[in-house]
């Protein structure tokens, strides 16, 4: 028993140590707390009135809240909000909404489409 | 940034490009699938929306670099729409989305938008 609860504090430090799990889990945390009121669960928002994040490419979700933050896109509701935002948490929620299952690319039509 | 031109230029030889483009530029493709009148300004798009290169494309024509193009592909309707006539307008500003974006129609980003809403 003892050793049972050893191995499993051991497992418990080990994941919290992990630095791939507290990213993820920090951007989850932010986005459901945050952004899913407007972009819906995972980022595949429900109303046509909020982009869909779900899968979009990590890069440019990070441009994108970097240009809000700087105030060189201009958003009534986007600039306050990633105005809180550092640069850690910006590449997390980038990071989170880029894994999940949503947006796609289109075959290019000239390539026979 | 004689690299990335090259880049461009690679990206437009492959699959014959070139030829399709032109071709598609002056007659337009009527009657297929996908009528619409922004069938062939699609074209424009796809470049560096759809092609799936690695970091996205520079292309040497104003983007940062590690800058690449968001994915459309099931982005919703209006929301294409209310970006591209920000593009178009200058309320929205990105060197290479607002010449784009000027050389569209109301009805070709309708057109547009319809597609890349499209579920697939």
């Amino acid at each position: 028993m003892k050793s049972l609860s050893i191995a499993v504090l051991l497992v418990l430090s080990w994941v919290g140590a992990s630095p791939a799990a507290s990213v993820s889990s920090s951007g989850r945390l932010k986005a459901e707390q945050v952004c899913q009121a407007c972009h819906g669960p995972g980022g595949n928002s429900a109303t046509d009135q909020f982009p869909r994040l779900a899968g979009q490419r990590e890069a440019y979700l990070v441009s994108a809240l970097r240009a809000y933050r700087a105030g060189l896109r201009n958003d009534a509701t986007m600039r306050p909000q990633a105005e809180r935002l550092t640069d850690e948490e910006i590449a997390d929620l980038a990071a989170y909404y880029g894994a999940r299952t949503g947006l796609t690319t289109r075959r290019a039509t000239w390539c026979g489409g | 940034m004689k690299r990335s031109r090259l880049i461009l230029l690679f990206a437009l030889a492959t699959c014959g490009a070139q030829s399709a483009m032109a071709q598609g530029w002056q007659s337009g493709r009527q009657g297929g699938a996908w009528g619409g009148s922004g069938w062939n300004k699609l074209e424009m798009c796809q470049g560096c929306h759809d092609m799936g290169m690695r970091g996205g494309m520079g292309m040497g024509m104003g983007m940062n670099r590690g800058e690449t193009a968001p994915k459309l592909g099931g982005q919703h309707a209006a929301y294409l729409e209310k970006v591209l006539r920000a593009y178009r307008s200058g309320e929205r500003r990105h060197p290479i989305m607002n010449r784009m974006a000027s050389m569209l129609t109301d009805r070709d980003i309708a057109d547009i938008a319809r597609f890349y809403a499209q579920s697939e």
